[in-house]
């Protein structure tokens, strides 16, 4: 069911169309991926979704609420990170949460409790007490995550959540976001990190120059832009080298489609069907015996770098 | 509506945990204790003839009130807003879902809980020495109610300020602005004791003062508002309350709309009235009761048709002012038209003109209709004939309508991030023709309608109309009028080519 409706939204500054006519819809319990270049719109969008930015056009309907009209109602279920770590600089890490649970009409019970439970989650139980202006980027950004999950909000809107977090806290985000899916929050997180958001996105909205270039399912959008499958080999032997290229030849595929490197030879199949299973079992047909063989999608970055270049083309 | 508790109210609670560090509340309280103890002992080294020790201390404390809820209030309040808009919490707090309502009576009461608290503490020290004195604990009351309300409008003022300013500004806009309210209003009003002063003086809270500084059991002479006598509590009541709700009211947009003016063309207009209302008001108690104000330098009235004709001239320089403040809201933005006429292409636009972003000429023209209806009292009062009364109505229209109709085209012209553009027509238009207009006058009498096109040069001929010393020519306000003609077909112009 959708939690999120964007309709037509368009976000001008002065002559320069940010967002331009874009229309989805979130649906709940999915995490959707918010990919773009610099530029292309993806802040403004989720700005626009979060209330801080006024649209110049469109309808954004949160949690069946209208965010112009309906404005208390649609934003009391929202979670927002920017992709800065905005913080009181001389508050204690605890009261910094205290003061956004008390904004979510928590009483001081539910506070407290919330508070400690989302300080442990993120690993800020030792900095309880430190002030704000004390911590590293990285536990800034970490304070902030807290601070957007702390009223367990059923849309999570998140701009660049994991820079300048180190690799375990990273991590512990996806971790976090995917307990919150699984409750049935719709999470959508715009990152430039696309090989970690691979890991754990089921959908994807593509934005190029203020513009929705694609969206929709991982495997719905692999479908759309015609993504194949990746057949990686690793051979031990010379022999099944020479073997390789002369069923390469026979199969009729373009030496482009064959990238080699650090001992592999990856193979790119247009369709998603069995090509490359196919492919794989007539090598192995022949006597060929890989030291490592896997067969892969396109990932997200592959995904992006597709629909980008066709983009700009 | 129901306002949440403070404790459970986000704002107030981010202000209170900064400024409730026990060394920061121990400092400010010992160091306003010790400014008092310091007080106390030099009033007593040579005691006045007519006050006791009880009387002093109570002194004092007025005094200490009013300077740490009507100066430290407003600044730790702006301190706070400012903190709020450059860290970004503010968005933090506009994406929450606590009630406006909440969050504005949270950074106004948060900013300054420890000022309210001292005053509280303070306003019960003063309840137990009024006993001991002549003055009774009503007149504490009427005080502390008065600094209150006057509290409550800078606070609000400040935090609207605060909360306006951009992150390439420096923190001390608002500061400044505030420090400017504070002391230059006050002085300003007390040099210039006019009607207007007066009126000043009660928007700025001066009232509170009548209830410390007075001598033996006398109250001060009551204020005169139209021909009604009035205490000065109900003086700064009038003037201070409606101007607090259309603070708030700013506010209130300032969390919801982002994006939009902090003041709706409604909330303009209402202020522009307001402001007008209270001008006519203190300057027909003034006229009325001119034999009951005495001048602070000991001086009379020069007679009825003196006043009057001082106030009308003030109320021309008000007006113009005024209405070219006004237009600075009034006319749109180019974002604002955007998205004006794409809600309007929708038809979800049903009463446009006090769109945001509507053309400021019909909002413009009620402007005029309500300065013009204000107006008429000066001018029937002073008996002007009715070219001249024509002729100095047409000429502050001419100037508050060209001046927002130029400020219209600049802002949805391609010029409009150069300001470099407007200021320069803006210096050919009001110094540089009108100086022109003076040496031609010199050598030829054709000279005048150019010196008439400033609104700077054009109050002198004003004023020579209404004393009588020049004829009033309509004809020569062509100048004027032509220019805000001119202004409004570019306007005008304008408008189309953004529609395609």
């Amino acid at each position: 069911m959708s939690i999120v409706k964007v309709g037509s939204l368009q976000v001008n500054y002065d002559e320069v169309k940010a967002v331009d006519n874009i229309s989805f819809e979130l649906d709940e319990g999915k995490i959707y991926g918010f990919l773009g270049p610099n530029g292309s719109g993806k802040t403004s969008t989720i700005k626009a979704l979060a209330g801080v930015l006024e649209p110049t056009q469109g309808t954004i309907t949160l949690n069946g609420h209208d965010l112009q009209t309906d404005r208390d109602k649609a934003l009391l279920k929202v979670g927002y990170m920017p992709d800065f770590a905005p913080v009181y600089e001389n508050l204690k890490v605890w009261e910094y949460l205290d003061v956004f649970a008390a904004a979510y009409g928590m009483d001081l019970a539910e506070r407290q409790e919330h508070v400690g439970q989302w300080l442990e989650k993120t690993d800020l139980v030792s900095k309880k007490e430190a002030i704000v202006k004390g911590l590293s980027r990285g536990m800034r950004q970490r304070l902030v995550f807290a601070r957007t999950l702390l009223s367990s909000p059923d849309i999570i809107l998140l701009d660049e959540p994991a820079s300048g977090l180190d690799p375990i806290s990273r991590k512990n985000m996806r971790d976090i976001l995917k307990e919150c899916a699984a409750r049935g929050a719709s999470i959508l997180i715009s990152s430039h990190i696309l090989s970690e958001l691979g890991e754990f996105v089921d959908s994807l909205i593509i934005l190029e120059k203020g513009r929705m270039v694609i969206g929709g399912s991982l495997d719905d959008i692999r479908a759309k832009i015609g993504s194949g499958k990746k057949l990686t080999l690793r051979f031990s032997r010379s022999e099944d080298q020479d073997i390789f290229t002369r069923v390469l030849g026979e199969a009729g595929i373009a030496p482009d489609r064959v990238r080699t490197g650090q001992g592999t030879v990856t193979v790119t199949f247009k369709q998603q069907d069995g090509e490359a299973a196919d492919f794989l079992k007539k090598l192995m047909a022949l006597g060929v015996v890989p030291q490592e063989c896997s067969i892969t999608s396109d990932d997200v970055e592959d995904i992006f770098l597709k629909v980008g270049a066709r983009e700009v083309a | 509506m129901i306002m949440k508790k403070l404790n459970d109210n986000a704002l107030f609670l981010s202000c209170w945990y900064e400024r409730s560090r026990p060394i920061y509340v121990m400092c400010l309280g010992g160091l306003i204790a010790f400014v008092m103890l310091l007080s106390y002992l030099s009033a007593m080294q040579y005691p006045p003839k007519e006050l006791t020790p009880f009387q002093v201390m109570l002194n004092i404390c007025e005094v200490t009130q009013i300077f740490v809820l009507l100066i430290f209030g407003p600044l730790f309040v702006a301190a706070m807003g400012s903190r709020e808009k450059m860290s970004g919490t503010l968005d933090f707090h506009r994406n929450s879902p606590e009630g406006v309502y909440d969050k504005i009576a949270g950074l106004v009461f948060g900013g300054a809980w420890l000022e309210w608290v001292i005053f509280g503490i303070l306003l019960g020290a003063e309840l137990l020495l009024s006993l001991g004195t002549f003055k009774g604990p009503e007149r504490v009351i009427m005080f502390n109610v008065s600094i209150a309300i006057s509290a409550l409008l800078f606070q609000t003022t400040a935090a609207l300020f605060s909360l306006l300013t951009t992150k390439q500004d420096s923190k001390s806009n608002p500061l400044m602005l505030v420090v400017l309210l504070m002391f230059v209003g006050p002085m300003i009003s007390m040099a210039v004791f006019t009607p207007i002063g007066s009126a000043l003086s009660h928007v700025l809270g001066c009232g509170a003062a009548g209830y410390v500084f007075q001598k033996g059991g006398e109250w001060l002479p009551q204020g005169f508002f139209f021909n009604l006598d009035l205490p000065l509590i109900v003086l700064q009541v009038i003037s201070q309350v409606p101007l607090i709700f259309i603070m708030v009211n700013a506010l209130a947009r300032t969390f919801c709309q982002p994006d939009s003016p902090a003041w709706s063309k409604e909330s303009v207009l209402r202020i522009c009235f307001f402001i007008l209302f209270l001008v006519t008001g203190f300057c027909v108690g003034a006229i009325t009761h001119q034999d009951d104000i005495v001048y602070p330098w000991g001086g009379h009235h020069n007679g009825y048709h003196s006043v009057l004709l001082d106030q009308a001239g003030l109320y021309t320089f008000i007006d113009v002012a005024l209405g070219m403040a006004a237009g600075l809201f009034l006319a749109p933005t180019y974002f604002q038209r955007k998205k004006l006429l794409v809600l309007r292409a929708k038809g979800q636009v049903a009463n446009d003109w006090l769109s945001d972003g509507a053309s400021a000429f019909f909002p413009g023209l009620v402007y005029v209709g309500l300065s013009t209806g204000f107006y008429l009292f000066y001018l029937l009062a002073l008996k002007v004939n009715w070219l001249c009364g024509s002729a100095i109505i047409i000429q502050a229209a001419a100037y508050i309508l060209g001046f927002t109709g130029l400020l219209e085209y600049y802002r949805l012209s391609p010029y409009r991030n150069n300001k470099i553009w407007l200021v320069t027509v803006l210096g050919v238009w009001w110094c540089l023709l009108p100086w022109f207009g003076a040496l031609l006058r010199n050598v030829t009498p054709g000279g005048e309608p150019l010196t008439l096109l400033s609104p700077l040069t054009g109050f002198i001929q004003t004023q020579k109309w209404l004393r009588g010393e020049s004829s009033s020519d309509v004809v020569l306000l062509a100048a004027p009028v032509i220019a805000a003609v001119l202004c409004w077909i570019a306007a005008y112009k304008q408008q189309q080519t953004f529609k395609n």
